[in-house]
């Protein structure tokens, strides 16, 4: 491997480390605030991803507003999930962890009747290459990256400036001491599965431009979100963003070496070693 | 359930083959056997409050160790399916040792990803494993006279006896002193563990032998269909297994048993295959999580408990 082929291994491993990036963000932000550990998350990027292809091809709308509108109906999908299923099981984590997965494989079979096996993919907004000193980077994926990572910096300013952003940090830290401050926990609640729909809208509609849609491309980022949160620390938003990063750079390098299904075993060796010296996380509360 | 029900059912089962000599009945029997088997040995954990999201993980390890050795090196199937057990619970001992460090849905999502590793190394590796491909051509236990043959009654009867070997052990140990070590244990660690039991070590023992038993199902599974792939033993596998478990219940261990039973015979009798049957078993899992969070054996306690007039006062389940 030349330093050419290096950098554009790295160049490629970053843009895919701010995707997972960003889906694994939502997972982590609704386990800090209400413990849930949402597994409708990764169907919820595959529909936005189809969304997006629907009212990019079928409705020809451009680009951004189909994903605003995307982002839109992820939002209400999952808040349907969360007063349908999370909220009547009191936000247990168990409980809602396996009722997610059931959810989670009902609407992945119901898309595979509904969408058929075809492969499709969003049309790309932003067509050519850039090279930056010998490194080709496909502008549609600069724009991911970009894309990825304002959206991270907005959801830091957000929870850090805003008087709402405060109040879920509030919640996030103690939810009865946030209570008797006067914040309202299930507007905080609402606000936090929004956020994490929202953001999970964008990856898909990330994924979707770069990889092509299918119904089964929920799967992959759901799994790597896990184990990027648990490696970063549940509920560490910091955590989330260097694990992300990560996993990005070891996916590429092992991928491009050795080929991609090993990938995923070396980033599960990797959570296994954090686990042996650190259970909770780099970055994470009590385990 | 009075004391002849246990013996009369098991003598009934015993003599179905010799009344019904349907095939597909037969075949549909065996797969429950192995399927009561999974959620017999999940159930083991899940009474320590513990769940495994990578069952199928163990039960892939002890099919390819089955193929492999009755395959490749001709080893007789009836020391294939110990080893197979014996290596799928020493595979066990690290991944629990590792994987128990952590609680509650963190152990979910380190199990899940054990699952899926077990998966990709089996199917990045061809040679010996297959890869996607899997291996087909599994030979049938000795002797070919009664397993060779399209007769599926030996089959049936080797599922029968696993099964009940299986249900006898682990319900031996669930009603020992190590299984009421384990029920306390679900019911606060912190609690169990001042009282001076072993909590990391009971816990270890608990998945070392629920994956042993995974993988006797494993290894049966292999020689009964004999051919298996890494497109088998998936994470939506193991999530079946689950969906055994919670619907049937935690309370007892008629609970997985029931479970299996039921869910995989009313599929079978629809016919529903494939993609829609994953819906419908997502869709089972949410609607029993929901309205019989306690499964069939729970609501059926409260109904004979409320039919007996008794007030209803057992314990939730977490």
């Amino acid at each position: 491997m030349n330093a050419t082929m290096l950098m554009q291994t790295i160049a490629s491993g970053l843009v895919m480390g701010l995707i997972y990036m960003l889906i694994a963000l939502g997972v982590t932000l609704l386990f800090g605030i209400m413990r849930v550990v949402n597994f409708v998350h990764g169907e919820l990027v595959m529909l936005s991803a189809f969304a997006v292809y629907f009212m990019t091809t079928a409705a020809g709308l451009p680009f951004f507003v189909a994903l605003a509108l995307a982002a839109v109906a992820s939002s209400v999908v999952a808040v349907f999930c969360q007063y349908a299923l999370f909220s009547p099981l009191q936000y247990d984590i168990l409980n809602c962890f396996i009722v997610g997965i059931g959810a989670s494989f009902a609407i992945r079979s119901a898309s595979w009747a509904i969408f058929g096996p075809e492969p499709i993919a969003i049309a790309s907004t932003l067509p050519g290459v850039l090279n930056i000193g010998g490194v080709f980077i496909a502008k549609q994926r600069l724009l991911a990256a970009v894309l990825c990572a304002g959206l991270a910096i907005l959801l830091a300013v957000f929870l850090r400036y805003t008087r709402h952003g405060k109040a879920m940090r509030a919640v996030e830290q103690d939810r009865e001491a946030a209570l008797l401050m006067g914040v309202n926990p299930t507007s905080v609640y609402v606000t936090a599965f929004v956020i994490s729909a929202v953001l999970a809208a964008v990856g898909g509609a990330m994924l979707g431009t770069l990889f092509g849609v299918d119904p089964e491309m929920g799967a992959e980022p759901i799994l790597k979100s896990f184990i990027i949160v648990q490696i970063g620390g549940m509920g560490s938003l910091l955590g989330t963003v260097i694990a992300g990063l990560f996993i990005g750079l070891t996916d590429s390098i092992t991928g491009t070496l050795l080929g991609g299904e090993l990938a995923f075993i070396f980033d599960f060796s990797i959570l296994m070693l954090i686990l042996i010296v650190r259970p909770r996380g780099l970055f994470g509360y009590d385990a | 359930m009075n004391r002849f029900a246990l013996p009369a059912l098991i003598v009934a089962l015993m003599g179905l083959p010799l009344i019904v000599h349907d095939a597909y009945f037969l075949h549909v029997m065996v797969v429950i056997g192995i399927n009561v088997v999974m959620a017999v040995s999940l159930w083991l954990l899940g009474i320590t409050g513990l769940i495994s999201f990578g069952q199928a993980g163990f039960m892939f390890i002890g099919a390819m160790t089955t193929a492999l050795l009755t395959k490749n090196l001709h080893w007789s199937f009836w020391i294939a399916l110990p080893l197979s057990a014996a290596i799928s619970g020493l595979v066990a001992a690290p991944v629990g040792r590792l994987s128990l460090r952590v609680k509650g849905v963190y152990f979910f999502l380190v199990t899940l990803a054990f699952g899926q590793v077990v998966v990709g190394v089996f199917a990045y590796f061809e040679n010996p494993f297959g890869g996607w491909y899997g291996i087909r051509n599994i030979p049938p236990p000795q002797p070919a006279v009664l397993f060779g043959t399209l007769d599926k009654r030996a089959f049936y009867y080797l599922s029968l006896g696993l099964v009940l070997v299986t249900c006898w052990i682990i319900y031996r140990v669930s009603r020992s002193w190590f299984g009421d070590v384990l029920w306390s244990i679900r019911e606060g660690d912190v609690l169990a563990s001042s009282i001076g039991m072993d909590v990391p070590g009971s816990k270890l023992i608990a998945f070392i032998v629920s994956a042993f038993f995974a993988g006797a199902a494993g290894s049966l599974y292999a020689s009964y269909f004999g051919y298996i792939s890494p497109l088998v033993f998936t994470f939506e596998y193991s999530v079946n297994i689950l969906v055994f478990v919670v619907v049937g219940g935690f309370a007892s261990m008629a609970g997985p048993i029931v479970g299996a039973v039921v869910l995989t015979t009313v599929p079978e009798l629809f016919r529903v295959t494939g993609k829609y049957q994953t819906m419908a078993f997502g869709l089972i899992l949410v609607f029993s999580m929901l309205a019989m969070p306690q499964g069939i054996i729970g609501a059926w306690q409260r109904f004979t408990d409320r039919r007996a007039g008794r007030p209803i006062e057992r314990q939730s389940e977490g």
